[in-house]
């Protein structure tokens, strides 16, 4: 290898480390990292940003390692490619892709909700009639189907594909894989979506009421549960990058929670008429909402920022953002694919499909895949939008291939890996950073902490102390009367000890051979005897 | 008994005992032993310390210890104080007499104290004495203090009988020895003292002798200072010792007497010649004498004068000797200080130290050595082998192939090889030399040229590269000419052109301004190189085209056209002499001769070819031609009409399209709508974009430029223009009565009304002020449908908002949600949020406090506010996250559960938090990095390996040993 190529080969390893840089908070530039005069501090500083940087460069490098590249439908010529049907692609595509194109007629319990597991593996799909079915879509093997005979509004998988959840007509239950109803959750009453933290172990409903609740799964725990005080919620997403939840209200609102606060963290009006659907980008950056006013909108969470807006015919019934950025739109029959559609306006999407005579109510990416699952009226289906998944996986994050060994240490691992609850933040990389309150603030909280502290405690009450007793006279006669050897004393221990024998034996009902009722003493005479 | 008692006397005691003895002296021998039993019943209750002092001096002396130590001390210190200054003078010689030792100290005295051990004086007497076995009653004493109380009559008439025994009593002896104890005692301690500041002082270095006399002086002074005070405690209450004065004879001289007495500032020390004083007299001494003599006087045989100085005390020596030490094992110490910095600065230290590396065989060796031994390996090496590719075997074939070369090719080769070297050699000094330069200005023309030459070098290499290039600098040039930072009109330029003549500097920076302006302008029409451009560049500049004929044609018959305009110019200026008559007349003749040679010429050519038939009109025509008569834009090469009549046909089309609209909202024509429109655009804008080529590359300026176009079209058209703004005021009729308040400004109030609005307002001179965010959007959006409008819009299902479509929806969606007023309450609820967040004042005032009370007071009219700082915790309005963002509420609240997650304060190495939190921002954990740097990352500082011995530190290479 030449000079020039090795040279070229760094540089673009260093455009590629640019992505993986991690941006510093604050305006501590390098120049004046130089400025500092505590040597010893400086030279901290300076590995850490050595090591920053290489690890940055050493991310970089690695991508060589990701072989697979997402592929998108490109059209030639005069061709769309949103004129691309899914009949076109199962001809065209391989055996195995084609199977991926289904659907599944189930005209009876509609419509249909559905979700995948977190690697992509096994769908569950609820029935508004009471149906629930959970498969591995990959083998087209059927794991579990029950009839519940009850309003079924949402289901949702919890950490893997042992157990789901689902939202009853009045409760919200949780079944394992064999279709055994395991819990009832109590306290989640009328609840009309649902939704799975993975890392935190939170089970998320809102329902008709309006409250948020939050249910720990791994330790049963009701960790909150908060009053939106805005009426019915039907639109519920979560923000994969810190787990804050979005909900849409009546009022075109969309509020932010976290289950560390009673209040909304942030509170957005987006749509004029109530907010139908929500989506967040997997990166946390972008929020697509949807509202019966007929817009579609896309938002930057970062900055809370509208990003584009477009008008749908009929409202959008459901949103989905695929793990590479496509946007899925569902309205009326149709659903609807877009490309790149956060940063620049599109004029076309991406593709389309028609479920002919159906309503869509629920649409879902599938992860690591290039499949999105639609549930409507009249069962489910299965349609490819090559691009959409992520082609590389992590094994050790999420494995569509892995085994029962594998899911069982996957399942301990992310058990010990356990985030807590308190740790949802809008930021969620606050830990371990500096309280930036002001100092008086941070005195009168502590001080509030202490009253609590002390009303918790109750009335302080003085200790009974025999005081006296123990003073350094009386201490050194005990110990000067260990030594001495007097008759006395040599009784009175000895008596101690038989006592103590005795109440032993009384306690263990061991009682000597001699006291112990004889087989034929009943018969003696008693008195006699005394 | 004698000697503990000795001991155990406080020291003031003795000093007591001391001035008692000094001021007794002598004459109190007699009166001793009678005054001593007369006192002896007084004394039983005293301490036996003071009883025995009692016992030995009497009764006067009694008086004097009746005093409480306390006030004998105070006066003590006063005295001596006042009278180093004061009482000087009355300090007289009879006062204080020296006793003789040897009279001091008698045989009576012997057998008194005898226990007492007499420093370098008779120890061989008591010794003798001791070794006779006389025992004396002191020895029974030895019980201690317990027993005193009880002893005490015994002991009183044991010192009865001992005092009955003494006969003449000389105390001096003993008082001598007392005070030269205490007297060690107390300079020892003033030593310490004088010491200890020498040490704070660090003036250590302080010669031993001078030392030495500053000790004894030091220790004269004390003398003196007691005796002054002692002599005046004696002549305060002892008036009728005033016979003292009489005893004036000199003490004699003995070894008890050698610390001796001075009297006031004379320093009496012992010479040698009172030594051998008493020899002088005596005959038989003679040789001594001699020796004494030569010593006294250091003449030929010695050079002794000065005795030795006394050593230094050994606490003094000890640390000294320390200091050196320590100066020496600092600079030993300084050969470790290397090897620590590095150990302390190391990321991290693997023991064992400079572990020996284990052995790497390297490639070369691995091959050398290596033997197949695998069957695989035997198998590839047999196939190998057959094939006869050895290693052996090719380093065979290309010696041979080098033997085949004949011995001139090989010369060939030699010398080809050796040129190449030699100039390799050249090309390197070259290089040496320039890289030698500092020239500043060299560096930048090389700079220059060097890139120049990319660019022509790039154009050969890659075209469309070198195009995208020239399109920046076209970019750059055209930003250039935008700022007119080239021109002479910035305040600095200014400047300088009013005062700057003088200043050389300046004058340079003008001219060179000057000069890139004319670069500039130069550049473009280089640039713009097209037929349709000046004349004198495109003459340049169409040099290498020059076989094409046209070309030169189409210029001369420019000029042609050009002379004319310029005749025709001047013909209106024509004034003075130029317009007189006989002078109009033969210009005019002038004239009509050179317009025949140009017809003249123009016929020729029209004979070459009968193509410049139409070209011969048009020269006469202009080329040139307004836009919206502005005289300052003009339309080059091309018939105006052509685009005129566009234009018209456009408005025509638009006015249609707002009329549709305008007549029936809710009718689905807008898709012809949207494509007059969007063609109107389009049009607008592709005529633009034929007129300024150079302008092409930045749409936004496009846009700008079309909108200004517009305008003018606009102007030339009034009729249109009432139109659209009547169709604007039905609008806003159509707003009002659907009451939905719409700010243009505000992010969130989107809707094709106002775009449609929007559009209006710019096609007209729009009155609203807009944001620019609204513009920038609008533009983008234009741009972006510029490009879509090619594709026909097949996909209508989901159409943009900003579209002209939307509008009815907009209006269908608006009455739906007519009654929902949603963003008025959101607004509200902000308003709430933000008064409730913010800071909280206390207010302290007291009511009837600070004010006076009751009838006919008046109220004070401005009520004083004691207020304290704002309570913690609120936040300002302006200061909030959501300032700038209408439609967001942002919770200002503190998350106390997160609390526990954070620092309450910047953890040590670090200053501020911006540097530990970029400290914090890399992520240690396997997800987060690669392999690699994760364990790069958790590597401890200290790794040991096990099962090894870790020697000691030692150092590679000692500094210090190189020192020495």
């Amino acid at each position: 290898m030449t000079e020039e190529e090795a040279s070229t080969i760094d540089k673009t390893i260093a455009e590629k480390a640019s992505k993986y840089v991690r941006l510093a908070e604050g305006k501590l530039s390098s120049r004046q990292l130089k400025k500092i005069k505590n040597k010893k501090l400086k030279g901290t500083l300076d590995r850490i940003e050595k090591v920053s940087k290489e690890a940055a460069i050493k991310a970089a490098r690695s991508e060589l390692l990701l072989t697979e590249e997402p592929g998108y439908l490109e059209a030639e010529g005069i061709e769309k490619t949103f004129n691309i049907t899914q009949k076109h692609l199962r001809e065209n595509v391989d055996e195995d892709s084609a199977k991926k194109i289904f659907d599944l007629k189930l005209p009876t319990f509609g419509p249909y909700s559905l979700d995948y597991t977190r690697n992509g593996r096994h769908v569950v799909i609820g029935g508004r009639k009471g149906h629930i079915m959970s498969f591995d879509w990959m083998e087209n093997k059927k794991i579990s189907e029950i009839h519940l005979k009850e309003t079924v509004r949402d289901v949702k998988w919890l950490h893997n594909e042992l157990f789901y959840a689902v939202a009853q007509k009045k409760y919200v239950f949780i079944y394992d894989h064999n279709g055994l109803e395991v819990h009832r959750l109590k306290k989640h009453i009328e609840v009309n979506k649902l939704d799975f933290l993975p890392y935190h172990f939170l089970l998320v409903s809102v329902g008709n009421a309006g409250w948020l609740k939050y249910q720990d799964t791994s330790t049963g725990k009701l960790v909150a549960e908060l009053r939106t005080k805005l009426g019915g919620c039907d639109a519920i997403a979560q923000n994969p990058w810190n787990a804050i939840m979005h909900l849409g209200h009546y009022n075109g609102t969309v509020t932010l929670w976290s289950p560390n606060m009673s209040t909304p963290l942030v509170k957005m009006l987006t749509h004029k008429g109530p907010v139908k659907a929500i989506a967040v980008d997997h990166t946390g950056k972008y929020m697509a909402t949807s509202g019966l006013d007929g817009q579609l909108k896309l938002w930057d969470i970062r900055t809370y920022k509208p990003l584009q807006q477009y008008y749908t015919r009929s409202p959008a019934s459901s949103l989905s953002i695929s793990q590479l950025g496509l946007l899925g739109v569902g309205w009326g029959p149709h659903v609807t694919i877009w490309k790149d559609a956060f940063l620049t306006k599109q004029q076309s999407p991406y593709m389309n499909h028609l479920q002919a005579g159906s309503q869509i109510q629920d649409i879902h990416f599938c992860p690591f895949d290039d499949v999105l699952g639609l549930g409507h009226s009249y069962g489910i289906s299965s349609i490819i939008i090559p691009g959409s998944g992520e082609p590389n996986l992590d094994s050790l994050e999420a494995n569509p291939y892995q085994s029962k060994k594998q899911r069982q240490e996957s399942e301990v691992r992310s058990l010990l890996d356990k985030v807590q609850p308190e740790m949802i933040l809008l930021d969620s990389t606050f830990i371990g950073k500096v309280d930036k309150a002001s100092k008086d603030l941070l005195d009168v909280e502590r001080n509030e902490e202490q009253e609590a502290q002390r009303d918790n405690e109750g009335k302080w009450v003085p200790k009974n102390k025999a005081r006296g007793k123990n003073s350094s006279l009386k201490r050194y006669l005990r110990k000067k009367q260990k030594n001495v050897i007097d008759e006395r004393k040599l009784k009175i221990q000895q008596r101690i000890k038989q006592e103590k024998e005795e109440r032993r034996k009384r306690i263990m009902g061991d009682v000597d051979d001699k006291d112990r009722p004889k087989a034929l003493e009943r018969f003696s005479n008693k008195k006699r005897k005394l | 008994m004698g000697k503990k008692k000795i001991t155990k006397f406080s020291s003031k005691l003795r000093v007591s005992f001391d001035e008692n003895s000094i001021k007794t002296s002598k004459n109190l021998e007699a009166s001793l032993a009678t005054n001593s039993k007369k006192s002896q019943p007084k004394n039983l209750s005293k301490s036996k310390q003071r009883r025995n002092s009692n016992k030995i001096f009497g009764n006067d002396i009694f008086e004097i210890e009746q005093e409480t130590e306390h006030e004998r001390r105070r006066k003590n210190i006063d005295e001596i104080e006042s009278y180093e200054y004061v009482g000087v003078d009355k300090i007289e010689k009879k006062d204080d007499e020296e006793i003789d030792s040897d009279e001091a100290f008698n045989d009576s005295d012997e057998e008194r104290f005898e226990h007492f051990i007499f420093r370098g004086s008779n120890q061989k007497e008591i010794k003798k004495r001791l070794d006779e076995g006389i025992d004396l009653d002191e020895t029974d004493d030895d019980s201690g203090e317990e027993n005193e109380s009880d002893d005490d009559d015994k002991l009183d008439k044991e010192y009865q009988e001992d005092e009955s025994r003494i006969t003449g009593i000389n105390v001096e002896g003993f008082v001598g020895f007392g005070d030269s104890d205490s007297d060690k005692d107390e300079t020892d301690e003033e030593i310490k003292a004088l010491i200890e500041d020498e040490e704070d002082n660090d003036t250590q270095e302080i010669d031993d002798g001078i030392k030495a006399d500053n000790l004894a002086s030091f220790i004269g002074s004390l003398d003196k200072k007691r005796k002054r005070t002692i002599d005046d405690e004696m002549n305060s209450f002892d008036k009728p010792k005033k016979q003292l004065k009489e005893r004036t004879e000199a003490y004699k001289e003995s070894e008890y007497n050698l610390a001796t007495r001075e009297s006031s500032n004379i320093r009496k020390k012992i010479d040698l010649s009172d030594l051998i004083g008493s020899i002088q007299e005596e005959t038989g001494f003679s040789g001594l004498k001699q020796k004494l003599a030569s010593l006294e006087s250091g003449g030929n045989k010695g050079t002794y004068k000065e005795p030795l100085p006394a050593p230094l005390p050994l606490r003094i020596q000890e640390r000294l000797n320390r200091r050196a030490a320590y100066e020496k094992t600092k600079k030993d110490i300084t050969k470790w200080e290397p090897i620590v910095k590095q150990n302390r600065e190391a990321e991290h230290l693997k023991f064992p130290i400079n572990a020996p590396l284990p052995h790497r065989q390297t490639n070369n060796v691995l091959v050398a050595t290596f033997q197949p031994s695998t069957e695989f390996e035997k198998e590839v090496n047999s196939i190998l082998a057959e094939n006869g590719v050895k290693e052996k075997n090719l380093q065979q074939y290309e010696e041979l192939q080098m033997s085949k070369l004949s011995v001139e090719e090989v010369e060939k080769r030699v010398k080809e090889l050796r040129k190449m070297r030699e100039l390799a050699f050249r090309e390197e000094i070259k290089a040496r030399r320039i890289a030698k330069i500092k020239s500043k200005t060299y560096r930048k023309i090389r700079k220059k040229e060097k890139n120049k030459l990319s660019l022509k070098q790039l154009a050969e290499l890659d075209p469309k590269l070198a195009r995208e290039e020239q399109l920046r600098l076209e970019t750059s040039r055209a930003q250039e000419r935008m700022t007119l930072k080239h021109k002479n009109t910035s305040k600095w330029a200014k400047q300088a052109l009013k005062h700057g003549h003088h200043n050389l500097e300046s004058r340079q920076a003008i001219t060179e301004q000057l000069r890139r302006h004319e670069e500039l302008k130069r550049k473009i029409h280089d640039l713009g190189s097209d037929e349709e451009l000046d004349d004198s560049s495109s003459e340049n500049s169409d040099v290498e085209n020059e076989d094409d004929i046209d070309v030169i044609k189409a210029k001369a018959f420019d000029e042609l056209a050009q002379l004319e305009q310029k005749e025709s110019g001047n013909e209106e200026e024509m004034k003075g002499l130029f317009g007189m008559k006989f002078m109009r007349i033969a210009t005019e003749r002038e004239k009509r001769c050179t317009q025949g040679m140009i017809d003249d010429f123009i016929e020729d050519l029209e004979n070459e070819e009968n193509a410049t038939k139409e070209v011969k009109k048009e020269p006469k025509e202009s080329s040139i031609t307004h836009v919206g008569n502005n005289p300052g834009r003009m339309v080059f090469g091309r018939s105006i009409e052509k685009s005129i009549s566009e234009h018209k046909v456009d408005i025509k089309k638009l006015s249609k399209s707002i009329f549709d609209l305008e007549s029936s909202p809710s009718e689905e024509s807008k898709e012809a709508n949207n494509q007059t429109e969007s063609i109107n655009d389009y049009s607008m804008e592709t005529n633009f974009e034929e007129e300024n080529p150079w302008l092409q590359t930045d749409t936004s300026k496009i846009l700008s430029s079309s909108k200004k176009n517009n305008k003018g079209i606009i102007n030339e058209n009034n009729r249109s223009d009432k139109m659209v703004s009547k169709l604007k005021k039905l609008k806003q009729g159509d707003q009002s009565q659907d009451g939905i308040e719409i700010d243009i400004d505000k992010v969130l109030a989107i809707g094709s009304v106002q775009m449609a609005e929007n559009k209006s307002n710019e096609k007209e001179d729009s009155s609203i002020p807009r944001s620019d965010d609204t513009t920038n959007e609008k533009s983008k959006f234009k741009s972006v449908e510029e490009i879509s409008d090619d594709t026909p819009d097949v996909e209508t299902n989901f159409v943009h908002a900003k579209d002209s479509i939307a509008f009815s929806q907009r209006e269908l969606v608006a009455r739906a949600f007519a009654n929902d007023n949603v963003i008025e309450e959101f607004e509200a609820e902000k308003q709430a949020i933000i008064e409730e967040d913010e800071p909280k004042e206390q207010d302290l005032t007291l009511p009837g406090w600070g004010s006076w009370g009751g009838k006919g007071v008046k109220k004070p009219k401005k009520k004083k506010l004691v207020l304290a700082k704002p309570l913690p915790g609120g936040i300002e309005a302006s200061k909030r996250k959501d300032v700038k963002l209408q439609h967001v509420i942002i919770n200002e609240k503190r998350i106390k559960k997160a609390k526990k997650y954070l620092s309450t304060s910047i953890p040590h190495p670090f200053e501020t938090y911006e540097q530990y939190e970029r400290s914090l921002r890399t992520p240690l954990g396997t997800e987060w990095n690669t392999q690699e740097v994760f364990q790069k990352v958790v590597t401890p500082r200290i790794i040991t390996k096990m099962g090894t011995v870790i020697d000691p530190l030692n150092v590679l290479f000692p500094t210090s040993d190189l020192d020495e």
